[in-house]
């Protein structure tokens, strides 16, 4: 028998930390391989941890409700039958760090990352590496043959205190009446993407007014059809589907920023996002290939999509590699708005309230449907002219529905 | 009595780890219930040190061909300079302890509820404690040791003569020493090892070195055999070899390894493993909050000098202060003729570790300091991946001074080229380690490179 530490593992690209909502396990429980012993919550889906081996729970070294970077010590199993070594091999193979802890920690010559770079850290170094809490698997070297110095731990311990500092801060100035909400999980990810977006995105705008009678015609002569299918019909799907038109004809609008390597990523694929208000804060699942999916299986999808966020039931998979949103704020209200742009997206669409308004039509007064259209998009990589055609191509679209027919 | 912290065991892991204590701030109280300075100061480290001098130097009376007729040992004053030389280490601890306020209580520490112990029938309560038994000699079935026939590493200091001739059971570090001490001595000296090599833990190619010369002192030297169960007969002992063989000795020496003293931490309550050694993290910290452990107790390797860096984290940590055990690398040394290091990675332990590692053995013959302190055929192998030194192994003249360089290279990660281009005084037994270096690298001065 041996005893390992298991750590959290690489859930999924673009995830570097989770919250421990909920242990499905406790001290001493015998456990399975493949057992769920843990639900975290990443920055964009739930997800439960299975255990990697047979064994039993010796200690859970992370707390519920604490945020764990990945790589970070999860839980002490007590591993039963199969040397450790073995195991450590194969758990590396999956980007899973295991070690043995205890004395042999302490006394492991060789200290490998999980991706199989050796560790270099004097002794003083890898002291004020425990003493600030940095794990030296994740800090960056700066030394030379890539051996970490004191400034590069000080460095990576003022990068992971920054939040906390904020937080001691406020508690500091409590006493008023006030109910404190923590920005954890999705609602945390929201925050730095977000904030993410604005500081480096040089964000400009348009907004378009669009003549929608003739779409909420086509809905509404529609709407009965689908219901026979068991799918409730807005203009949501018409709306995706005329936009994956007209990024097929725009298509530097479907795209991504590569900036380590300064190029523009043009995807060949149509992955819409849809933002949807989840209890625990924005989420945007993204329906897959919409440009290959006809309006009622849109339809079907979105309510799906929908559905789950609101559950927060999400897969990794569903909030991930979508390549241009859509905010349909207008089915609350707003004339029109400004969205923020869903990085490493480079453009939103901001779907707005449909309202009416006379207006001339061959000399006569009558009563048309009119919703605002406005786009975010990023100014370092699209110019203005550009996003004004693809703009105007999807007002031509949705004020002639039939376009539609043609894809 | 209540103090802050209480460290049960006044050897290398307890006694650093009270002053510690007491310089943080701490009321200090360590228990002893034999002498301070433990194991190490009075019956290991220190008088082996001090009788492997005394067959030093009669070895290099012998060996060196300018010293006309021969010397006398006294054994009898020998013992008593051993004697005198730990003796004033072990005052040397009490005085250390004292000058820095630590009560010291003698006798045997035994756990009551909580944190709380008795000592001479007089209860102690600690704020925390800190387990530092130590351990003891490991015993083997049929040898029952009396201290005239069957000695271990306590009883066989106390001999008046050295023996006609001895059984060493064991080819660790503690039966090397001592045949290197007893051969010197004139007496004729066995040594029956279980498996294949003697010092089996340390680098094959060190073992090499030792058991040859071993052997030219006349050593004889069995491995891959078993001793059975001895006999008396007379003023002998016979023991019967599971080769075939039977010798016939007056003394035996039973130096097959040690295991921890966990009595005290059993009775604690605090988690063991399965070997009997207390369970630590790198805080020393065991199972139970408040209750450190440091030095042999807390498991392998059961060094000193180990146990001195544990014993500091623990003695820190106890009083309040914010310590880690983060050494990666803990030298082996042993004092035969050569003395040899091991530090680190052996060439097989590095590529079990899959690591792509190679090594490369640099005979010092070269190194003129090496030739006037009589160890000529002494090597350096460095086993390395890349530019980066996996581990050291040396066996050389006063190699044992070289231990704390070899160690420093490598928890600095120090590669090959940055030992190369360090100045090393000549002349050295020193040399040899940056001659090493160079001989990897292609370039050495002071060695011949075989054409590729």
């Amino acid at each position: 028998m041996s005893r390992v530490t298991f750590k959290l593992p690489d859930i999924g690209e673009g995830v570097a930390e989770g919250e421990i909502i909920r242990w499905l396990v406790k001290e001493g429980d015998e456990v399975r391989q493949f057992q769920p012993i843990v639900e975290v919550l990443t920055a964009k889906a739930k997800v439960e941890i299975p255990s990697p081996y047979d064994g039993r729970i010796v200690k859970i070294l992370a707390k519920e409700g604490e945020v764990v970077p990945v790589g970070s010590p999860l839980v002490e199993i007590e591993v039963v039958g199969k040397p450790v070594d073995g195991e450590e091999v194969s758990s590396e193979e999956k980007g899973t760090v295991v070690e043995t802890v205890t004395q042999e920690e302490t006394q492991e010559e060789v200290r490998v990352t999980e991706k199989g770079v050796r560790i270099r850290a004097p002794p003083g170094v890898r002291l004020l590496a425990k003493r600030l809490g940095v794990d030296l698997a994740r800090v960056k070297p700066s030394g030379p043959r890539g051996i970490i110095t004191k400034r590069d731990v000080e460095a990576a311990a003022k990068e992971v205190a920054k939040p906390v500092e904020t937080v001691a801060k406020a508690l500091e100035q409590v006493e008023k009446p006030v109910e404190r909400i923590r920005i954890h999980g999705i609602r945390r990810f929201m925050y730095t993407t977000m904030t993410k977006a604005k500081q480096t995105i040089p964000h400009a705008y348009l907004i378009e007014e669009v003549d929608v009678t003739r779409l909420w015609e086509l809905r509404e002569r529609l709407k009965g059809y689908a219901a026979e299918k068991g799918v409730k019909l807005t203009i949501t799907p018409f709306i995706v589907k005329a936009v994956t038109m007209a990024l097929k004809e725009y298509p530097l609008l479907n795209a991504s920023i590569d900036e380590e390597r300064m190029e523009i990523v043009v995807k060949k694929y149509y992955n819409i996002g849809i933002a949807v208000d989840s209890p625990e804060g924005l989420v945007v699942p993204n329906i897959k290939n919409a440009d290959k999916k006809s309006i009622l299986e849109l339809a079907r999808e979105i309510r799906m999509l929908a559905d789950k966020a609101r559950k927060m039931e999400l897969s990794l998979e569903e909030v991930q590699d979508g390549t241009f949103s859509i905010t349909n704020i207008g089915a609350i209200g707003s004339i029109a708005g400004m969205a923020v742009i869903n990085p490493p997206e480079v453009a939103i669409l901001g779907v707005h309230r449909t309202f009416e308004r006379p207006a001339l039509v061959d000399g006569q007064l009558v009563n048309r449907k009119y919703m605002y259209l406005s786009i975010s998009f990023d100014h370092r990589i699209l110019e203005g002219a550009y996003v004004t055609r693809f703009l105007m191509r999807l007002k031509e679209i949705l004020e002639n529905p039939e376009l539609l027919l043609l894809e | 009595m209540k103090f802050d912290v209480v460290v049960v065991g006044g050897g290398p892991g307890g006694y650093p780890a009270a002053i510690r204590a007491a310089q943080m701030g701490a009321k200090v109280a360590i228990v002893e219930r034999d002498r301070f300075g433990g194991e190490c100061t009075n019956y290991g480290c220190i008088p082996t040190k001090a009788l492997l001098k005394a067959a030093k130097v009669m070895e290099e009376i012998r060996s060196y061909p300018f010293i006309r007729g021969s010397a006398e040992l006294d054994y009898g004053e020998l013992a008593k300079w051993v004697r005198r030389v730990y003796t004033r280490s072990s005052r040397g601890v009490e005085y250390l302890l004292r000058s820095y306020g630590v009560e010291m209580l003698r006798g045997e520490a035994r756990p009551k509820t909580g944190k709380r112990l008795v000592v001479n029938g007089e209860e102690v309560e600690a704020g925390s404690i800190i387990i530092a038994t130590g351990s003891e000699p490991a015993s083997i079935p049929g040898y029952a040791v009396d201290g005239q026939y069957i000695h271990n590493n306590r009883t066989i200091l106390s001999l008046e003569e050295p023996p006609g001739s001895i059984l060493i059971i064991g080819g660790g570090y503690i039966g090397v020493e001592y045949a290197t001490v007893f051969s010197a001595l004139g007496s004729e000296v066995y040594i029956v090892e279980l498996l294949d090599r003697i010092l089996p833990q340390m680098d094959p190619d060190l073992a090499k070195v030792v058991d040859k010369k071993l052997r030219e002192r006349g050593v004889k030297i069995y491995t891959g055999v078993k001793a059975g169960e001895p006999r008396r007969e007379d003023e002998h002992i016979r023991v019967p070899l599971s080769n075939g063989e039977e010798i016939s000795v007056e003394k035996v020496l039973v130096a097959v390894g040690r295991r921890p003293n966990s009595g005290f931490a059993r009775e604690l309550g605090v988690e063991l493993d399965d070997k009997g050694f207390v369970k630590v993290d790198d805080r020393m910290a065991t199972s139970m909050d408040g209750v450190y452990a440091s030095g042999d107790v807390a498991g392998q390797p059961m060094l000193a000098h180990k146990a001195f860096a544990q014993a500091v984290v623990a003695g820190e940590k106890a009083a309040g202060g914010d310590a880690y055990y983060v050494q990666r690398y803990v030298p082996a040394v042993v004092y035969t003729d050569p003395e040899i290091v091991s530090v680190g990675l052996t060439l097989e332990e590095a590529r079990e570790k899959g690591l792509e590692a190679e090594a490369e053995v640099y005979p010092i013959g070269g190194v003129a300091k090496a030739f006037i302190e009589g160890g000529a055929d002494g090597i350096v192998k460095i086993v390395y991946s890349g530019e980066e030194m996996l581990g050291i192994h040396i066996a050389a003249p006063h190699a044992s001074e070289l231990a704390g360089e070899a160690t420093y290279l490598l928890e600095t990660s120090a590669s090959l080229e940055d030992l190369a281009l360090t100045i090393h005084p000549h002349p050295t037994v020193s040399e040899a380690l940056r001659e090493a270096a160079e001989h990897i690298l292609g370039r050495p001065i002071h060695s011949v490179l075989k054409k590729k």
